[in-house]
């Protein structure tokens, strides 16, 4: 079990969110940000739009236009009452539909002049501010976002619990004959009921191959992961890695995990699971403020051989996106790496994987908090063939 | 096995017969639905909008489909040279577009969005193409009228019919909104679907709030509650809505008053508005959502979702147009 950050107020969330993009807004000499992605208007407005399949949830997307002199974004949605309730009335309005051109021009007309940040846009919408001075969003977003109030952390946390929890349930229902797609309805019930906000991905429950060449085939040449979860019967003696996510409030969680079905791990499957975790205390132990990514890769991978997917990250950052900076250990590089330094507020998702070509391997992940001296938990610690303590 | 022996199906032709006709030369791709629609294959369902990014590509002068995917696993035999990798570089990505066999000439490329950052990586791929709206080459994918997509959404609707009715047998005075989501997705998994169209919804029917997210109290004795049920399974959507009044065994409601001069007006030639006109909600259904505008007229062949709301009920079907007029295809049997 993982101990509250603190007593979780989401109206202070919400303000002390806007606050930070503002002055990220200023930093970057942005006035009016234009916000069309789900996550990003989640975090710059706490609206809630119910969880669906993308296309749908393109022509359902709430649109936010926040400026860097207004302490509350606008909001423009087809669900006002999953907006907060400290938004003035005359910031909440009716949806726009920038899918298509006429409410793409309907948007564009409301812009104030200057240069505008936008996120992501249906394409309607980028014909529209053909004519503008468009600057990338993200990044701007990204500044705000790297770093987490203590409500965010508690939010990231009680996500992570729920998912914790709903797979206590799971477990015991992965036993040799049972379907994989099973197991997902199992773990889709149980967050239901313990109270998430939605499923944010298909859950994840494959079985791995002993080798590589056993497939299926590898465009990297590294084990492949994750794949949608098929109808299969579980076997006695399959090694199955696990990776599901919800939403809570608006923030992901993110559970990963190795399960042995049907008997007791081999002494192999412990060996690697003792590996995994001498890799995640290692990185531990140098995890704190004014440590970089690369010293996170350091540890991790003291021979300089990389024990993550190579397609992957040692670590990813979490919070109203599933996978976010900060992203350590990438194909971006060591010099990408190296330019992460880390401070009080950033959350780890630790991801690394044992493999042994021949003899499968491990994965679980594990997330902490940066603090001031080092760091917290924010998820339980990983176990082999368990759900954490 | 070469692409075009491996993908062969009236979706892939119609577009690139549009691609042709509208002097597009290549698509950049970001939407599952549509990469599902000219690939013929699902990748790892994530729920909500997604920011764009080159996830499919097409390329008209070799008739081909290239996916970004660690493997082929799910869709074995997909030809292996047609797939490339995930990166979090940037360059490493636009190094695999550079390497797709003629995507670097494209003229006139087509994106179904964007993004700043995408668009100064794609400004250094494509330097001389013209990027336009790919959108109306779907909204034109989305007309096709085959037996395989009637079908297959015949499938989906099966599902989220059984969905809805696991929801219905479970709710009663006291039960939580929430929980009856979690007893539809555990059915659709039942029957081997792990992915919604959107989350199962049970919300009351006050007059207020929409249909589409349920409070959290509990649902009382006597109330009228509308359920809705989405799958999508292997990349085809359906959906219906039915409304309950809580009870102790709750009761289906018949549909709002007006509903079969609604359904009888679903023949061929009327226009989109006139069903609107009549406060139905309507859209297309197949890879997802398929928007329909107020002027399109009804054909055979066409399979979309009919909604009416009046009042304390509120119904919704997935309906075919067949030659011998509209069939319901979320039917109870």
């Amino acid at each position: 079990m993982t101990t509250p950050i603190c007593t979780l107020d989401l109206a202070r969330m919400r303000r002390e969110r806007v606050e930070k993009l503002r002055a990220a807004m200023t930093a970057a000499g942005v006035e009016t940000l234009v916000l069309c992605n789900e996550a990003n208007v989640s975090y710059a407005t706490g609206a809630r739009s119910p969880a669906s399949d993308h296309l749908r949830a393109g022509w359902w997307r709430a649109v936010a236009i926040v400026r860097s002199d207004d302490r509350y974004p606008h909001l423009y949605t087809e669900f006002p009452e999953g907006s907060p309730s400290e938004l003035p009335n005359d910031h909440l309005h009716p949806a726009i539909e920038v899918e298509a051109a006429d409410g793409a021009a309907e948007l564009l007309a409301l812009l104030p002049p200057g240069k505008i940040a936008l996120d992501d846009a249906p394409f309607p919408l980028w014909q529209a501010l053909a004519d503008r001075e468009i600057v990338d969003g993200v990044s701007v977003l990204a500044a705000a976002k790297i770093t987490k109030t203590q409500d965010e952390l508690e939010c990231i946390r009680q996500a992570q619990a729920i998912n914790e929890r709903a797979m206590r349930s799971v477990r015991g229902a992965a036993i040799p004959g049972t379907l994989a797609t099973d197991l997902s309805g199992v773990f889709l019930r149980a967050i239901a009921e313990l109270g998430a906000t939605s499923n944010t991905v298909d859950p994840v429950f494959q079985v791995m191959p002993a080798s590589i060449a056993d497939g299926p085939y590898s465009v990297t040449g590294d084990p492949v992961f994750p794949l949608p979860t098929r109808p299969l019967e579980l076997e006695t003696g399959d090694v199955m890695w696990i990776d599901t996510g919800i939403n809570l409030n608006g923030y992901a969680s993110d559970f990963g995990a190795t399960w042995i079905i049907g008997g007791n791990p081999s002494e192999k499957a412990q060996a690697q699971f003792a590996e995994w975790r001498a890799i995640v205390d290692r990185v531990l132990e140098v995890t704190k403020p004014g440590a970089t990514g690369a010293d996170l890769v350091r540890a991790a991978a003291p021979s300089g051989k990389r024990p993550w997917l190579s397609y992957f990250y040692l670590a990813h950052g979490i919070g109203t996106d599933s996978a976010e900076m900060p992203l350590i250990g990438t194909d971006r590089g060591d010099a990408f790496d190296a330019s992460i330094v880390l401070a009080p507020g950033m959350v780890l998702v630790f991801e690394p994987v044992v493999w042994e070509d021949g003899q499968c391997g491990h994965r679980s992940e594990e997330i902490v908090a940066v603090t001031d001296e080092g760091y917290v938990w924010l998820s339980a610690r990983a176990e082999l063939d368990g759900v954490g303590i | 096995m070469t692409f075009t022996e491996w993908r062969s199906g009236a979706e892939l032709d119609h577009c690139l017969n549009e691609m042709q006709r509208t002097g597009i030369d290549a698509l950049i791709l970001g939407r599952e639905a549509n990469a599902r629609a000219v690939s013929g294959i699902d990748r790892l369902w994530l729920s909500g909008t997604r920011a764009f990014a080159p996830g499919c590509v097409v390329v008209r002068s070799t008739s081909s489909v290239h996916l970004l995917a660690n493997s082929d696993g799910g869709f074995e035999g997909f030809p292996h040279d047609h797939l490339y990798p995930v990166t979090w570089n940037p360059q490493k990505l636009m190094d695999s577009l550079r390497a797709i066999p003629g995507l670097s000439g494209a003229r006139n490329v087509g994106v179904d969005g964007m993004s700043p950052g995408v668009f100064a990586l794609l400004r250094d791929v494509l330097p001389e193409a013209t990027i336009v709206d790919a959108n109306p080459i779907f909204a034109e994918l989305w007309r096709v009228r085959s037996p395989e997509k009637i079908a297959a959404v015949h499938e989906a609707a099966r599902v989220a019919c059984n969905g809805l009715a696991a929801m219905a047998a479970f709710l009663r005075d006291g039960v939580r909104a929430r929980v009856l989501r979690g007893v539809c997705a555990e059915r659709f998994a039942s029957l081997g679907v792990t992915t919604p169209a959107f989350e199962a919804v049970a919300a009351p029917i006050d007059g207020g709030a929409s249909s589409w997210l349920p409070p959290e109290r509990l649902l009382g004795e006597g109330e009228n509650v509308a359920l809705r049920a989405g799958a999508l399974r292997n990349g085809w959507e359906a959906s219906l809505a039915r409304t309950y009044v809580v009870g102790d065994a709750s009761v289906e409601q018949p549909p709002p008053e007006g509903w079969d001069e609604v359904v009888w007006l679903c023949r061929p030639g009327t226009r989109i508005g006139q069903l609107r006109d009549l406060e139905a909600v309507v859209y297309g259904v197949g890879r997802g959502v398929e928007p329909y505008d107020d002027d399109l007229a009804l054909e055979v062949g066409m399979v979309f979702a009919l909604e009416l709301h009046r009042g304390r009920r509120l119904h919704q079907d997935i309906i075919h147009l067949s030659d011998t007029g509209p069939i319901v295809l979320t039917a109870d049997d």
